[in-house]
């Protein structure tokens, strides 16, 4: 049933690996036509090849210039396709990546934090590192070299079969013998590998754990302890992992076996055939055993070139796992009207679901959001400045201040403008509402000190930096989530004072679960079990 | 030993193929223009040893060299691991997984590089012995073929190191750049032109140095077919009616096919320098240790400062058995203190313990608790036992779950951790890391924001717990809240120095 469900799982993802196509569709046709007249002029060639030997071993009659200059010009002109053809690869590439590159940037742009802190840093990082440039490996080489492997053996037969059926004959039958049994052993690793997976993936996992966990281990004085641990890991993890790829090793010997085996036994059986030993078919010449000979490898090199392109199949597939829950998400379009009131019925968010049956906001109005920590606040916080799906947004100005300060490692100009045009009158008149600007005037650069990555800051500064950010954007609406959370009793109350002093005359919904005076506030809205419910 | 075994299977492997090649043609002609007494039951034997050999080879130079690589690797990371038996490596926690890249990389040259390189100069190598022998006076056409062939590919190997090392560049740039653009995700609403992030050069060196390997390889082939003209207008009209001609023009021809593994293999080398180089500057930052052979019984911390956060420096006397409050808000620096104190970071200043000076480094019976928690990839048992001399049997580390208030995890002690295992809560994981403390049988606890994340009830109930542990030792708490039941007997408020 669950491989049912996986195997299910993974054809959606190789669909929607296909779809990607569309970024290059005229450029991959272009390419698949080149590809043929590639192996075509190839074959032509090969043909002239057959023919010089004949001359020149069998009849024993010098070649003339001008059929060597033929053999230049087939020759140039094959040489010529495939340089088109890496050109057309590279091409497709960059165009599929840059698209879902684009793509991707919209719904970071559209979901913005509630999107960012689902994964770690190193997940974003591998989307445009590995998983992107996957696609598009898969994309500009998988798929075309999948045609070939298909197309390219019709070909080669087809060209056999005039000049000697039995030997054409015996290729069409074993050519789909090759897929077939890459396709048992392959399916025989895949049971192999899943009986070894959680194992594979616990003992893989187990080294780096280790190296990023050093100072636990130095403050537990589990060096040695450790060192055991890891060297077992790695031995059973390289015992496991053999027995996978000694399996997964045949599918390749499957192929180069029967590449091999077929080129023997042709050359035995043109050998025998030209000596008169043995006569299927029809007598042959050495022009025709030798295009044979040639011809009968082209009918796996494709299906070789494919197995050597195969790990691409399996990164495309792990990127679409890591991309495609991502960009298949509906983008939410934004718009900024100015705002009176705000009347919602039947409000809810998705995953998680978050309700309410009506939500009011009246322009001007301070709310207080209570809930305890877990209950949601974020998500409706989110969902209300349009990070997330939901059946209502705000459609005004809004800016969110979060629990965590951010400090851009770059200087406290930057820090504040956020590449707006703000003039520095304003600056400093900001910085004088959140109490900073006696400190920024200590500091030797002023406005142009560099924040480094220590910012030379408390957590209370930190949080009067954010805040002077905020009011800079001139947002109507102002969505505090949790902003004194990490600070100290004393520090709570004084910043929370200054943002009732600073937030005014703006619309405030105030996240928190310390405590604020009640008189604050002229709504108290409340999470409890997904419901938000408001007096 | 398995190296050489590797490398004269691929060469075998690769060569085997070749000579099939080569052979079969030269067989086919024979028998074309073969007399009465040509005996051809030797070659046709020949011929399918060469491809039996040529199968075995081939599965066997795989299996040996993926033993060979998996081994190097586990050698490689063991190593790494060893050097930070005194010290710490200098980094982020993401620079960790370009590590992992990294060591493959090192590993993979055997069977990457090496392998493929040899078995090209061999064939090149016996291309040139053949003219020698079968046709001595086309001798020149056989060394220009091979040396032209390896001009190119040494010619593309420094490309690929350019390429190479200009791509690791860029994944360098791209990744800071990405970390500063993803670490203020909560500003990027406030902007009014997003920010973004733009991989194309990546990509695009990779583009290039694919599109150069191509190229070398259509140039062999121009070769091979400049040098096949040559040879068919000059020389050929001189060996008519010879069979070994037409392996002369089988050679050239599929020289493409014999070169490609070594062409594709040439920016392998440059990521294991790249690679080479990486580990190499990976600083250590040794870690101290201190015994001291008492039960800690007062510390005095004179005139200290440690390294980020506060910017004076602070004096704190602790002379009996209780709990001292450090209190601060984030960014005060308290862990940066917390960290000093117990000796992981560096400090100025003077500390002081049972009235002897200590030195920097880390007091083997002291603990301290990570405000983060670190949990290991492995049992709950074995992150248990991590803090204990000698394993515990499962009784103790029951009692010890008991204690920290996780008695629901105590049927679960074989059950894995972490990665592909279960997730621990927030609240889980502190109080797993508390228990560790208890049962490390320190005699002095540094505890970082112990009480974040809990529930009120559990910070009373951990709260109540310290405070009866606290009567027999020294515990040092640096935090933000802490319930009311919790007895200080000293405080200081980092936020008002």
């Amino acid at each position: 049933m669950t491989t049912n469900k996986k195997a299910d799982h993974e054809r959606q993802l190789v669909i929607w690996l296909k779809q990607q196509r569309a970024a290059a569709r005229g450029s991959l046709l272009f390419l698949n036509i080149i590809s043929i007249a590639s192996v075509i002029s190839q074959i032509a060639f090969l043909a002239l090849i057959c023919q010089f030997a004949q001359q020149l071993i069998v009849e024993q009659t010098p070649i003339t210039n001008s059929s060597v200059v033929k053999l230049v010009i087939v020759g140039l002109l094959n040489l010529l396709l495939n340089y088109i053809r890496s050109h057309l690869h590279s091409r497709i590439h960059l165009r599929v990546s840059q698209q879902l590159q684009k793509d991707l940037q919209q719904q970071l742009n559209s979901r913005q934090l509630s999107l960012v802190k689902q994964h770690s840093h190193y997940y974003w990082q591998q989307q445009w590192l590995s998983h992107i440039p996957a696609v598009g490996d898969f994309v500009s080489y998988y798929l075309p070299q999948q045609l070939l492997a298909g197309l390219v053996p019709l070909i080669v037969v087809s060209m056999l079969m005039p000049v000697n059926w039995p030997v054409a004959l015996i290729l069409l039958i074993s050519l789909p013998i090759v897929p077939v049994f890459m396709y048992l052993i392959g399916s025989g690793t895949a049971s192999v590998h899943r009986k070894h997976f959680i194992a594979l993936e616990r003992l893989g996992s187990v080294f780096f754990d280790r190296i990023k966990h050093a100072e636990l281990i130095h403050i537990n004085q589990a060096h040695e302890q450790q060192l055991g641990v890891l060297q077992s890991a790695s031995g059973q993890l390289n015992q496991r992992t053999m027995k996978v790829v000694s399996l997964a090793f045949l599918s390749t010997t499957v192929l180069d076996f029967f590449s091999t085996i077929a080129m023997a036994l042709v050359a035995v059986f043109v050998g025998f055939n030209l000596l008169g030993e043995v006569q299927i078919g029809s007598q042959i010449n050495l022009q025709e055993g030798l295009y044979i000979l040639l011809l009968a490898p082209l009918c796996f090199a494709e299906l070789k070139n494919l197995g050597r392109h195969y790990h691409q199949k399996s990164a495309a597939i792990a990127a679409a796992e890591a991309l495609y829950p991502i960009l298949t998400n509906d983008i939410q379009t934004q718009n900024h009207n100015c705002f009176d009131t705000i009347d919602w019925q039947d409000f809810s968010t998705q995953q998680p679901v978050i309700s309410a049956a009506t939500l009011k906001i009246n322009k001007g109005q301070h709310i207080q959001l209570h809930g305890a920590s877990g209950a949601g606040k974020s998500v409706l916080l989110e969902a209300l400045i349009g990070f997330r799906h939901a059946t209502h947004r705000l459609s005004t100005t809004t800016a969110l201040l979060t629990q965590q300060p951010v400090i851009l490692n770059s200087d406290l100009r930057t820090n504040l403008t956020l590449d707006r045009d703000i003039t520095d009158e304003r600056l400093w008149q900001v910085l004088r509402e959140v109490e900073l600007e006696q400190w920024v005037r200590s500091l030797a650069n002023q406005l142009d000190t560099p924040m480094g990555e220590h910012p030379p800051m408390s957590g209370g500064q930190m949080q009067r930096l954010s805040l002077a950010r905020v009011l800079l954007s001139d947002a109507e609406i102002i969505l505090l989530d949790e902003p004194t959370a990490h600070l100290t009793q004393q520090q709570h109350l004084q910043i929370s004072e200054m943002l009732h002093e600073c937030l005014k005359n703006k619309t405030v919904i105030w996240a928190s679960h310390k405590a604020l005076p009640a008189e604050w506030f002229n709504q108290h809205w409340t999470i409890e079990s997904n419901k938000v419910s408001c007096r | 030993m398995t190296k050489f075994i590797v490398l004269i299977l691929a060469v075998v492997h690769a060569v085997a193929g070749l000579v099939l090649l080569l052979f079969s043609s030269w067989f086919i002609a024979a028998c074309a223009i073969a007399g009465v007494n040509f005996n051809y039951m030797l070659p046709a034997v020949l011929i399918r040893a060469l491809a039996l050999i040529r199968i075995a080879s081939g599965y066997g130079y795989m299996w040996f060299g993926h033993q060979q690589l998996l081994d190097e690797l586990s050698e490689i990371r063991l190593s790494l691991f060893k050097k930070l038996k005194t010290g710490l490596f200098k980094q982020q926690a993401q620079s960790i997984d370009v590590l992992a890249e990294h060591t493959e990389a090192l590993a993979n040259l055997w069977i990457g590089w090496v392998v493929q390189n040899a078995g090209a100069v061999l064939m090149l190598l016996l291309c040139t012995l053949y003219f020698l022998f079968a046709f001595p006076l086309s001798l020149f056409i056989g060394i220009a073929f091979s040396l032209i062939n390896l001009a190119l590919l040494i010619q593309l190997y420094s490309t690929a190191n350019k390429l190479t090392s200009l791509q690791v560049n860029q994944q360098h740039n791209l990744r800071s750049r990405s970390e500063d653009y993803l670490q203020s995700a909560s500003l990027w609403h406030l902007y009014d032109q997003q920010p973004s992030v733009n991989a194309q050069n990546i990509w695009q060196t990779q583009q290039q140095l694919q599109q150069r390997t191509q190229l070398t390889l259509l140039l062999t082939q121009f070769i091979g077919l400049i040098l096949l003209a040559w040879f068919l207008v000059k020389d050929s009209g001189q060996y008519l009616g010879n069979a070994n001609l037409l392996v002369i023009v089988i050679m050239l021809v599929s020289v493409k096919d014999w070169l490609t593994p070594a062409a594709s293999s040439q920016h392998q080398y440059a990521r294991y320098q790249q690679a080479k180089q990486h580990i190499q500057q990976q600083q250590v930052t040794p870690v101290n240790v201190c015994h001291i052979p008492d039960k800690t019984t007062d510390i005095h911390l004179v005139n200290f400062k440690a390294p980020y956060g506060i910017n004076r420096s602070i004096d704190l006397d602790i002379n009996n058995n209780g709990i001292v409050l450090l209190e601060g808000g984030s960014g005060s620096g308290k862990t940066s203190l917390l960290k000093a104190i117990y000796g992981l970071n560096d400090f100025n200043g003077q500390r002081q313990v049972n009235g002897n000076l200590i030195p920097k480094g880390i007091i083997t019976s002291w603990y301290y608790a990570n405000q983060h928690p670190m949990i290991l990839n492995d049992t709950l048992e074995a992150n248990l036992n991590l803090a204990t001399d000698s394993d515990m049997d499962q009784q103790n580390l029951k009692q010890a779950l008991f204690w920290a208030d996780l008695t629901h995890l105590s049927d679960s002690l074989t059950q894995w951790l972490g990665y592909s295992g279960r997730k621990l809560s927030g609240g889980e994981a502190k109080r797993l890391n508390i228990a560790r403390a208890y049962l490390s049988g320190a005699d002095v606890w540094l505890l970082d924001e112990p009480f974040e994340g809990l529930a009120p009830q559990q910070q009373m109930f951990l709260s109540h717990q310290l405070n009866v542990i606290a009567k027999d030792k020294i515990i040092i708490i640096a935090s933000h809240i802490f319930p009311d039941n919790l007895e200080i007997n000293k405080s200081i408020n980092i936020d008002e120095m």
